[in-house]
């Protein structure tokens, strides 16, 4: 097992590299021209002249293999380089960003799983009546509407109507909950139907059949048989829902006011801002390998038949 | 019962597709007929869903909107599942260096933010509607393949499967014929509820110049360009997500029954 | 199927109640919703602003962004300042004057000094004017200065600035925010995350994405302002602004939404203002290639949209009709101009009369905005009308510069500030003739234009360069390269108990000097 740890955190470094490749090659395909777009709106009537000057400055005018060596060097140093826009050192900005977006991550998917995989558990077990109909329902709506209208609808129910919570920003534990909220719920709906319908498999498997005819409770089947078996792909979909949340929610960052990594990593694609766009993908990149990592050891840990050579 | 439900589903789909498709003729407007006078107007009897910013008739607006919602919708989906679920099988099944490359592959497309994956899709394939959904697709398939690979790491050793290879049946067989059957659960679930996420991220994608373009109508476009209008004319947005919503409840229930009939064990439970 | 439809329908009442209660919100509003919590905490000298996006630096010769000026003008003065009428008053200068063709000399406010305690002199002068030309600065906003040729330090409280060429619009271009007067001494360390101007406000507290807190400079030249504590927060959404102020959680935002515009007025705890700032809203013609290329395309098309529509309805108010290309606000903008009537016979004759087949396809290019999309969905639903069939292609806006340069596009729908309020800065940027891969997007070339623009900018004489800009518009609405469709209507709203605010057209120019909580 620790072999196989080591494997893995020794090939991040190949998954970083391309990573890293992979922006460079698509930043050139992407239309735009950064010099133009830190000019920007306040910048129209910049001369042809002024705007080459510009370019020159970023080191744009350079190809592009030339820019990525310089980069790549730089990287190894542990610098990351200057945003281009405002100049300023792109590795201290993330760091300032990701407690919010870890915060938002662990209450968020915290809710959801607290949430869906009860919700998922009495639907299986309560299967095919009203109550697995009315839990499907409460979870497709999480899915079918954007997370945009909840926020907004939440925001205005709960700091406006009742004045219960603040509107946005951050400060205190109340101003996370409605982002929480409005986050879990489009998690819910896949952690509870992952769960119900992985479940209901499990129920149907044979060992299942024996245990229960051997005249074991219900409840007991369900929980310490076949929960644990169902419990692979519910695994792997909060891992992904995870890895996604820690990569940032933008549009929920965006209504809450919260300076998370998915407005950081948006602004700076908008705004072209390679630097700001390598550094943000790069450290998504590696947030997700290690929760990837996490996800396998936790199907070992779930299914010990699971064994990595 | 199960099988009720499915055809519930079955049902409802085929309505919203039928009234995509005669859309010209249920239609009570012309969905682009802008009438600046009658903008924001809230549901009325001459207009039941409402009139959006353009005072253009909602209900028309939705049920042409249909058209490429439901295509959006699909696509996607099956384009992603497809490939995904290759590549969860195959990783899973056979293990070893090509698990590894697979997933360490999927690491990078994961950590590629979508809208930077959908920028340089524009910038090679340029604009239009399927390069939005290649891009949705291509988005989603780390998810597919990592579910489907997680399932199949636990059904590898379980005794069937065992048999199966030492009664000689070949990869393409074990595959196809023993792990397929038994990873649709988890499959059908993320394939299913992806339905509403595709809706929704397609027309997300039209302002990078993918997707739709105005005045084209789809429900997701519609629900993203009620936004500024919200919370007052709430008929924007209500409308247009019972719609997805519909959609995404027949899909799901389809795909509850599709399981089922695929699945021997379930017959007789 | 009854057993779905039950929780199916109880949902969808749930949703039909939250939105209606929200909505009910809106409406009774006046009296119930703001006030409470912030009166609670009566006449702290705090004010909280909300800002659009998050400064890119507090270092104001690194940047040319709006949200990023904002704060900075607030830390750092220029040597000029505009006025609410528009006029350029005197900020640390105190009089200026050509003193010939490319000599412009300014005498300096004396006993300033910078938060750091440096004095504020004719040395600070030169030094700041070269740190923003300096390419090592990496400035985007140095073409702001790149005329300036030499600033020849007089004595410590006058400096010349030479320029390569006759340059009348200087004094407007130093009143930019970019061109602000930094410390000698601090630019030493890090300006970016260590500001120090002469301002007001200094800073006191930057949290990365949400917030920039400034505090009173007790030592500012013109009297410690009265607001103890500024807050510049970051609030991405209007949507959210609007709830925030309404919450009585933040004070001041700028950009209201027309449609709420007057439900803001109503509330007894807020206002609303909006005046004509220094933006224009306008259509690019391609003059060079297309069916645009046609003299007799571009009128029709102008005589085809129903501006006055625009404006009064799906503008809701929050815009003037264009006549002219820039606003009156600006220097040299046309008074006597008169815009092109709405007549869609005229323009169906006019197409017919120039023998243009229809139904005639076009493209127009324009960016993801609201506003944008708005009257990109106007404009092509009217000019369906007059038999053209208009395909719209939105962008990203960072795609969008790079798009419009391209030789083949259609029409093109953006929005121009010129916030120098001088004319030159718009009319030399889409007229003349060396500016095609600039902001010339209509590839328009005159050479009797070139000529005006080269004179306008050479003289000193206010009437000269009236009568050439003058002489311009006139040229231009005959040529008509460019459609001004709508002057967009600067507008800011406010919790009451913030008063003395002064708002020179823009965000940017907020000034918070005499401004105080009640």
């Amino acid at each position: 097992m620790t072999r196989y740890i080591i494997k893995r955190l020794v090939l991040m470094v190949p998954v970083l590299l391309g990573v890293t490749l992979l922006v460079f090659l698509i930043f050139h395909l992407t239309p735009g021209d950064p010099a133009r777009v830190l000019l920007g709106e306040m910048g129209q009537g910049a001369t042809p002249e002024a705007i080459e000057a510009l370019r020159h400055q970023l080191g744009l005018d350079r190809p592009w293999y030339v820019q990525y060596g310089d980069f790549l060097l730089k990287a190894i140093q542990g610098d990351f380089g200057r945003s281009f826009r405002g100049d300023r050192p792109v590795l201290p900005e993330l760091l300032a960003r990701f407690p919010v977006t870890l915060q938002l991550t662990l209450s968020a998917l915290g809710l959801a799983a607290l949430t869906g995989i009860p919700l998922g558990i009495i639907a299986a077990v309560k299967r095919h009546t009203w109550v697995d109909h009315l839990v499907m329902v409460v979870a497709l709506l999480g899915v079918s509407l954007p997370s945009f209208w909840f926020g907004i609808m939440l925001m205005q129910m709960f700091a406006l109507k009742f004045k219960v919570l603040p509107p946005s920003g951050t400060g205190t534990w109340q101003h996370m909950i409605l982002p929480a909220v409005t986050v879990a719920l489009s998690s819910v709906a896949f952690i509870a139907r992952m769960t119900r319908s992985t479940l209901l498999d499990q129920l149907r498997e044979d060992y299942v059949r024996t245990a229960r005819s051997k005249g074991l409770r219900e409840r007991a089947v369900v929980f310490r048989h076949a929960l644990k078996n169902a419990f692979i792909p519910v695994l792997t979909t909060l891992g992904l829902q995870f890895g996604n949340l820690l990569g940032g929610s933008v549009v929920t960052e965006s209504i809450f006011s919260l300076p998370g990594l998915g407005r950081l990593a948006v602004e700076a694609i908008k705004g072209r801002d390679l630097p700001s766009i390598q550094g943000s993908v790069l450290w998504v990149a590696l947030v997700f390998s290690l929760v990837n990592l996490a996800v396998d050891l936790g199907y070992a840990a779930l299914d010990p038949r699971i064994r990595y050579e | 019962m199960r099988n009720r439900m499915a055809v519930i589903g079955l049902i409802v789909f085929i309505l919203l597709i039928l009234t995509a498709v005669f859309a010209p003729q249920l239609a009570p407007f012309d969905p682009d007929k802008q009438d600046w006078r009658a903008r924001l107007q809230g549901p009325s009897a001459a207009h039941l869903f409402g009139t959006d910013e353009f005072g253009r008739d909602m209900l028309s607006r939705t049920l042409f909107g249909g058209q490429i919602s439901l295509v959006a919708g699909v696509v996607p989906v099956i384009i992603g599942a497809t490939l995904g679920t290759l590549m969860g099988l195959t990783a899973g099944y056979l293990g070893g260096r090509w698990d590894q490359l697979m997933m360490r592959f999927l690491d990078v497309l994961l950590a590629l933010p979508s809208i930077f994956l959908a920028l340089a899709i524009v910038g090679t394939l340029g604009p239009g509607l399927f390069n939005a959904m290649l891009a949705v697709a291509v988005v989603s398939i780390p998810g597919y393949a990592r579910v489907v690979r997680g399932q199949v790491l636990t059904l590898r050793e379980r005794d069937y499967i065992t048999a199966a290879v030492a009664a000689g049946a070949g990869h393409a067989r074990v595959i196809f014929r023993h792990l397929l059957r038994n990873i649709l659960s988890p499959l059908l679930v993320q394939a299913t509820l992806s339905v509403g996420f595709s809706i929704l991220t397609t027309a997300s994608l039209s302002f990078l110049g993918l997707g739709t373009q105005p005045p084209t109508s789809d429900w997701g476009e519609m629900l993203a360009s009620g936004r500024q209008y919200l919370p007052d004319a709430w008929w924007l947005a209500v409308f247009p997500g019972l719609f997805v919503m519909l959609a995404v409840l027949s899909v799901n229930l389809l795909g509850d029954g599709l399981r089922d009939f695929l699945d021997p064990r379930s017959r007789n439970d | 199927m009854r057993k779905l439809l039950a929780p199916l329908l109880a949902i969808s009442m749930l949703v039909l109640t939250a939105c209606g209660s929200g909505s009910s919100t809106q409406t009774t509003t006046p009296g119930t919703t703001t006030g409470t919590p912030a009166t609670a905490a009566p006449k702290e000298q705090k004010a909280v602003i909300a800002v659009g996006g998050e400064a890119q630096t507090l270092d104001p010769h690194k940047t040319f962004s709006g949200n990023s000026f904002v704060v900075t003008n607030q830390i750092y003065e220029s040597l000029l300042a505009r006025g609410t009428d528009g006029s350029l008053q005197p900020r640390l200068a105190t009089e200026w004057k050509a003193v010939n063709e490319t000599t412009w000399e300014f005498k300096l406010r004396q006993g300033v000094k910078f938060q750091d305690g440096t004095p504020f002199n004719a040395e600070a002068v030169k030094f700041s004017v070269e740190r923003l030309k300096n390419p090592d600065t990496k400035g985007p906003g140095a073409y702001i200065v790149t005329m300036i040729k030499e600033v020849k330090v007089v004595d410590a409280n006058t400096v010349q600035m030479i320029t390569d060429k006759p340059f009348a619009p200087l004094p407007a271009h130093l009143a930019h925010p970019v061109a602000a007067m930094v410390s000698p001494e601090g630019a030493k360390g890090d300006l970016g995350k260590n500001p120090i101007g002469t301002g007001p406000f200094k800073l006191s507290n930057w949290k990365a994405g949400e917030s920039v807190t400034l505090v009173a400079n007790p030592d500012y030249w013109g009297g410690k302002p009265k607001l103890e504590t500024v807050v510049l927060r970051v609030i991405p959404e209007a949507g959210t602004q609007l709830v925030e102020l309404k919450a009585g959680t933040i004070d001041l935002f700028s950009g209201v939404q027309p449609e709420k515009f007057d439900e803001i007025e109503k509330d007894p705890q807020l206002s609303a203002t909006k005046f004509l700032g220094w933006g224009s809203f306008y259509l690019t013609y391609n003059t060079k290639e297309g069916p645009t290329a046609n003299p007799a395309v571009r009128k029709a098309i102008a005589m085809a949209l129903d501006r006055k529509g625009m404006v009064d309805i799906l503008r809701a108010g929050m815009a003037e009709l264009a006549n002219a290309p820039v606003p009156k606000t600006v220097f040299g903008a046309s008074a006597s101009l008169t815009p092109i009537a709405y007549d869609v016979n005229a323009a169906k004759a006019l197409l017919k009369q120039a023998g243009v087949t229809t139904p005639l396809k076009l493209k127009l290019q324009t960016y993801e905005n609201a506003e944008t999309k708005q009257i990109a969905g106007a404009i092509q639903a009217q000019l369906k009308e007059i038999g053209i069939d208009l395909e719209i292609a939105v962008t990203d806006s960072a795609a969008f510069t790079k798009d419009s340069l391209k030789a083949d596009h259609g029409l093109l729908l953006s929005s121009w500030g010129t916030v120098t309020m001088d004319a030159d800065y718009a009319f030399w940027a889409w007229y003349q003739s060396g500016q095609h891969q600039a902001d010339n997007k209509a590839f328009y070339a005159n050479p009797e234009v070139d000529k005006l623009l080269a004179d306008a900018r050479g003289t000193a004489d206010e009437k000269a360069r009236l009568a050439a800009y003058q002489k311009i518009q006139e040229i231009v609405q005959n040529d008509l390269p460019y459609l001004p469709l709508y002057f967009g209507l600067s507008n800011y709203a406010k919790n009451d108990r913030l008063v003395g605010e002064v708002y020179p057209f823009a965000m940017i120019n907020l000034d918070l000097r005499k401004a105080e909580i009640k």
